[in-house]
Order: C-alpha cells, then structure tokens, then sequence
C-alpha cells in the first residue's frame, strides 16, 4: 500500500492492507488498481462524495463496470475493528506485520473457528445494510472466511 | 469484430458514412434554431437597419439610430460566443479535474492507440484524471489540440472489460470526428452568452436605466422579442377579453420580463439538449461500426438511469445532454429508428415555425409604416420603459397573458418537435446504405413537408385570419381589435389542438396516431400529414366561404381560393411520396424486413 497519512486511523490503514490481500481472492484483476482506487475512494469519502454531474459530449452511461476495491476495503475495516476490540490493547503493529506476511505468521489474536465464523458474520450484516448487492457480499464474505483461515494458529503470544 | 457484429441488424456498419454531411445538416439547423430566438431580432433590425437608412427611429435618450443600435448590440453577443467557446477547454478541465497525458504503454493507452489508429484520429491528446471511482470520458477542445479526457476508473474499465473500454473510447473518438467538439461546445457558448446578454438585459429593464450604451441593448434586443410574442397572441386575448384589475399593477409586467428571460433560457437549453442527444446516438453508431454493436450495447445493460415513471423519464429527458440508456440501446439495435426521418415531423415542425413566422413579420411590418419604434401594441409615445409598455399592454387587456403562455406551450411543443427532428437529421447519413438516390428523395422529401408546413402554419393562423378579418393594418390601433372574434377563437382553439395532436402524436406515440402497422413509416407518415392537410385547408376555406356568404365581402373569396395553392403542392409532393413509398417498397434493401423480423 501507498504511504498513509499521519491522520489516518489504525483500522483505515489495517483495513486497506486486509483489503489489498481480499481483493486478490475476489477481484484479482483489479489488484493492481486497489491502492490508487483506495485513494481516490477516501478522498471522495472525505469530500463527502460527489454528485455526479452530467457533461457535454460524455459517455452518459454512469459506472461501467463495478468496482470491487472499494467494497473490499470496508470489509477490511469491519475485520481489523472485530480484531482490534479482541486484542484490546497495541495490536495493530502486529497486526500490520501478520498481513504483511501473508498469513503466513501465527494470527496476532486467537481466531478460532468460532470467532472466524463470527467476523464472517459481521461483514455479512455490515456489507449488507450498506446495499452491497447479496451475491457479492457472499463473495466477500467467503474470502474473508478463507484469509482468515489460512493462517497458522494464534501462538499466545 | 466478426462478421455477425458488422451485419447485426442486417446494417453493414462498416458501410456508414463520415458524417460531414450531417454535420453541415445539423449546423445549418442549429443556425436556424438559434438565430431564430434571442439574436434573431438584433439581426433581422441590422438588416432591416441597412436596407431603410434613416427609417428607425431613436429609442433612448441621445442620438443612436436602429443601425448603430444593433451594430452594437450584435459584435457584443459574437464576442461573448467567443469568449465562451475558446475558454470551454480550461472550463472543462476544471469541472473534470486535474489530468495527466495517458501513458501509451498501459493497457488503456494500448486500447486508444489502437482506436485511433481505426479512426485515423491523429490530432487529439488522450488524458487521464486521478478519480478512480469514475467511469467514463469527454471529448473538448479547440480545433487546433482536440482532447479525449479519460476518468480513472476507464483503467479499471480496461484491466476488467478491455472492449467495453474500447467502446468507450471508440464512442468518444466518435465525437471528434463528427465535429461535435465544434457544434456542443459553440452551441453551449451560444446559450451562455445569451445568458450573460439577457441578465444584463433585464437588469437594465428592471433598473430602468437607459443611456447611450444599455437603451440599445434592452429595447432592440429583448424588448422586441417579447413585443413579438405579445403582438402575436394579441387575437386570443381580445377574443376572450374581460379585465382583470389586480394584473394591471407595475410588479406583474416586472415579472413577466423575468419570466420571460427564464423562459428562453430554458427553452434554448432544451434546444440544446436535444442536439447533443442526437449527436450521442450518432457517436453511438460509429463506435459501433469500429467495434461492433453488441459490444456498445453493452455499455447501456449496466448504466441504467432509474427513473420511477414514465412520464418523469420523458419529461427529464427534454433537458438532459444523453438520451436514455433504453432508448440508446434500442437506436443501436433498430438504426431506422434513428434514421428514418419523419415526414408528418418536418410538416409539424414547419407549420408551427410557420405560424410563429407569421406572427413576427407581422409584428415587424406593422412596425415599419408605423416608425415609432413603439409597435401597433402601445401607442404612447417613446421613449419608454419595457416594463412599462407591458403594463400598458396589460392596462388594455390583461388577458395578454393567457396568450403569452399559449404560445409559450406553443414554442414547447415546436421545441420537442425540432429535437426529434434533429435526432433524425443527425443521422441521416446511414440512410446512405440504402442508395445516394434513396438519400436524395428522403432529403428532398424532409424538406418539402418542412416547407409545406411552414407555408401552411404562415397563412392558417389566428394572426394571418385575423389580418383577414381586419382588413390589415388596422387605423386607430388597438381600439379596432375589439371586435367580437369568436370565430377567430375557436381557430385558435382548432390549431392549437392540431398542432398539439400533432407533436404529441408525432414524438411520443411514434406515429401510432397513424394506426396501420402493416403500412411502412413514410405511408404512414403521409397520412397523417395528408389528413392534417385535409383538415387544416377544410376548416380554412369552410371559414372563408361562410364569411363571403355572411358578408359578402370578396377579400374572403379570395382568401378561400388561395388557399387552394397550397394543397395543390401538398398533392403533388403526396404523389411523389406515394411513388417514393412503393419504390422503395421494392427496392429497399433488406435491412428493414430482416432487422424487423430479427427484433419481433
């Protein structure tokens, strides 16, 4: 991910690394895109978004194709905010440092089968109340399933 | 693209023209529709101003004759336009946001290069802005550096859907190459000069500040427009007349000016509108011969305006720069509908600009012998205050306004009517897969129903029976108009009722007013305006007889006989349409019948 800015809040820079690696499982030609997507997507959210407006000699058309980083990335903040309050403390170095291992580090918090299933859940209902169309959201809700799963088993550290 | 996509609809897309001829078509109807509001009246003064030095007279305090006045007024409107159309490229930049020159080596630059070369576009520079949640792309420009601005979210377009962002770009290079940088962005700066002119306008009418400089502008500009139309609904009012005092006060004509300014706004932008929606189906077509239609229809599946009703998606679409993704998609798949121009659509047309000709050069002639500068309508003395002259006007006969808004539906109805009719023109060149003599007779055809109505709208109206009636031009001025018109009324009432069936007809039930489906477009098309013809000249000369009869005056006689002329012309464009019809009946090519049976 591109460098973030000192106002940016743990769970928007854990959410956009969780989402870096979701994307791939669920829209893998888009990766390349995600961090520039991302960008512009926060700078929209902070402009309060944009009213679209129709111009001379454009297309006309509205949204071509649907973007999935976008979506990918809220599922990433719903994820690292369950993972934050589980670890109720300064988790978030470690956190980072288990994304950026891909899994392949033990989960700096205990995730069970359980818990997985329960953080699964909660992108499902969050992603849901915000419109996001059901077979997507499946979707998204799987590959967080199978992230989360993949890593080796919390070490109790 | 395969062969299957060339032929989809039985339509050779290869096979479509350039588009230079619509683009002349198109300019000389938008140069037309735009001389014929605002501007019109500044010129057709100039004019009127060089042919009888010496004839006008001075409207404002100082010394400022008719020629000087609208030569003023006139280069002031032309460098607003320029202004406006030379700064559109650093007004959309703006708008659009900032941009960078598209890497050639990405795969949406491959994809650009690739259009463009297709095209034989090369003088035109491809950007891309940062957002890239945005889908998209526009074409503006100057003549001599032409851009394709891409939003950033076509990257995600080209890495997900290569030729859905080939059709973006192809629909845009579209644009480019019909010169519809040019006519958009010119036509824009022509409503926003408009604009611009118009506020000053009114600010000096409301202000009532006349001098050298801003009494031209206002009485020679926007005063004669609305004296125009008040002039012209004139018969209506008195034909209804009864008074209405609180309407004879100061702040309604102050209004009514402000109204009126909305009013052409609005109007023109609609006019405006509809060109550029005409010109997105054309784009549409051309993307279409570069990279098939199935691939461009696939742009309008998933952009889907949702508008809840019907009416609101029609009503909404007067105004907006694209046509619906429905009716795009359908124009892409069905082309005839887009290029098969409307005879009944060019009578109506015609015959309501007829009318509104009429009810112009009337006003303009009776200005003439009058040389006040003042109208027939108020016969004060000038200099006065426009607002002043509507209360006048108003003073005589409130109802002046029940008209105004007559002919201001009247005007809407003519506007929806041209846009159509602009659609159509816009494409006519893929007609020109049917043969350069199909081309020619359609054209010839399109333009003699335009004439013929606007012969007819210019001899049956209210203002042109009135004139009639009256013996014009009437001595003693308004006073004379009140006699009882009744009669006169219900013509009104008659045309504007045909007028209205017939747009309403023509635009919005496709032509169903017609009935026989097993009859093709053009014999449908005639019917109608066969029937229009019929009815029109039957109620006219049924008038004129029974008012020789009732007063024995022969002016009526010759009234009734000339108006034998006209359907004359009718019949014999009637016939040469029946022979066109049949002809082409036979050798149209296949296109129609296999399209149409694809589609059932």
């Amino acid at each position: 991910m591109r460098s973030q800015t000192s106002q940016e809040s743990p769970v928007d820079q854990l959410g956009a690394e969780f989402g870096a690696l979701l994307i791939e499982r669920v829209a893998p030609e888009e990766g390349g895109l995600y961090p520039e997507i991302i960008e512009s997507y926060r700078e929209s959210a902070a402009k309060g978004g944009k009213k679209a407006v129709e111009q001379p000699l454009a297309l006309g058309v509205g949204e071509i194709v649907g973007i999935m980083s976008p979506l990918v990335y809220e599922a990433g903040k719903i994820v690292v905010g369950y993972m934050l309050n589980l670890a109720k403390d300064a988790a978030a170095p470690r956190i980072l440092l288990w994304f950026k291992s891909r899994f392949s580090e033990p989960a700096p918090v205990e995730l069970d089968l359980l818990k997985i299933d329960e953080i699964v859940a909660e992108v499902r209902d969050k992603m849901g109340k915000r419109g996001v169309e059901p077979v997507l959201n499946e979707k998204i809700a799987e590959a967080v399933r199978g992230l989360l799963q993949q890593s080796p088993p919390h070490d109790g550290k | 693209m395969t062969a299957s996509d060339r032929t989809l609809a039985g339509v050779d897309w290869a096979a479509l023209p350039s588009g230079f001829r619509e683009r002349f078509v198109i300019l000389f109807f938008t140069g037309t529709l735009f001389s014929s509001y605002f501007p019109s009246t500044t010129w057709y003064l100039a004019f009127y101003s060089l042919a009888h030095p010496g004839a006008g007279t001075i409207m404002v305090p100082g010394v400022v004759s008719d020629l000087s006045a609208n030569l003023y007024s006139l280069p002031l409107f032309i460098c607003f336009v320029t202004l406006f159309y030379a700064l559109h490229p650093l007004l959309m930049k703006r708008r659009l946001g900032k941009a960078v020159l598209l890497d050639p080596d990405s795969a949406l630059g491959v994809i650009c290069r690739e259009m463009a070369e297709t095209a034989g576009l090369k003088r035109a520079r491809f950007l891309i802005t940062k957002d890239m949640l945005e889908q998209g792309a526009n074409a503006f420009g100057l003549p001599f550096r032409r851009y394709i601005y891409l939003a950033g979210g076509m990257k995600v377009v080209a890495a997900k859907a290569p030729d859905l962002a080939r059709a973006v770009v192809a629909h845009e290079i579209g644009h480019l190459r019909h010169g519809d940088v040019d006519l958009g962005f010119l036509g824009r700066a022509v409503i926003q000069a408009m604009a611009v002119v118009s506020v000053v306008t009114v600010s000096i009418v409301l202000a009532g500040y006349y001098s050298f400089l801003t009494g031209p502008l206002a009485t020679r500009s926007f005063g004669y427009m609305w004296r125009a139309i008040v002039a012209g609904s004139m018969p209506l009012t008195q034909a209804i007349g009864y008074s209405w005092g609180w309407v004879q006060g100061y702040n309604f004509p102050l209004a009514f000016v402000v109204l009126s300014f909305l009013f052409f706004i609005v109007l023109t932008w609609g006019e405006y509108a509809a060109l550029l929606r005409s010109r997105e189906l054309y784009a549409d077509i051309t993307a279409a011969r570069w990279v098939g239609p199935e691939t461009v229809g696939r742009l309008f599946k998933n952009g889907g305006r949702t508008d809840r009703r019907e009416w609101i998606r029609w009503a909404a679409a007067l105004l907006r720069f694209h046509p619906h993704p429905t009716d795009r998609a359908k124009a892409l798949l069905e082309p005839w509908r887009v290029v098969r121009p409307r005879l009944i659509e060019a009578f109506a047309a015609g015959f309501i600009g007829g009318t509104f000709y009429c009810y112009l050069s009337t006003y303009t002639a009776d200005i003439r012998p009058n040389a006040t500068g003042s109208g027939w309508l108020i016969h004060q003395a000038p200099p006065m205050r426009t607002a002043e002259e509507i209360q006048a006007a108003i003073a005589q006969d409130p109802l002046v306004l029940v008209g105004v808004m007559t002919v201001c539906l009247s005007w809407l109805l003519w506007l929806s009517i041209l846009g159509s009719q602009n659609l159509r023109l816009a494409s006519m060149g893929a007609l020109r897969i049917t043969g350069k003599l199909t081309v020619a007779m359609t054209s010839a055809l399109l333009f003699g129903f335009f004439i013929l109505g606007l012969s007819v709208g210019d001899r049956l109206n209210p203002v042109a029976l009135y004139t009639a009636w009256n013996q014009w031009p009437i001595p003693g001025g308004i006073a004379s108009l009140a006699v009882s018109n009744w009669t006169i009324f219900a013509l009104i009432g008659g045309t504007s009722i045909c007028v209205s069936l017939l747009a309403v007809g023509a635009v919005l039930c496709n032509f169903r007013i017609a009935g026989n489906k097993v009859m093709g477009p053009y014999f449908r098309g005639l019917l109608v305006s066969a029937w229009v013809i019929l009815v029109l000249f039957g109620a006219s000369f049924a008038w004129a007889i029974s008012r020789f009869l009732a007063t024995g005056d022969e002016g009526f006689l010759s009234l009734a006989k000339s108006g034998t002329i006209i359907p004359g012309l009718a019949l014999i464009l009637v016939a040469t349409s029946l022979l066109f019809t049949f002809w082409r009946k036979r050798a149209r090519c296949a296109n129609d019948s296999t399209s149409t049976a694809a589609n059932r």
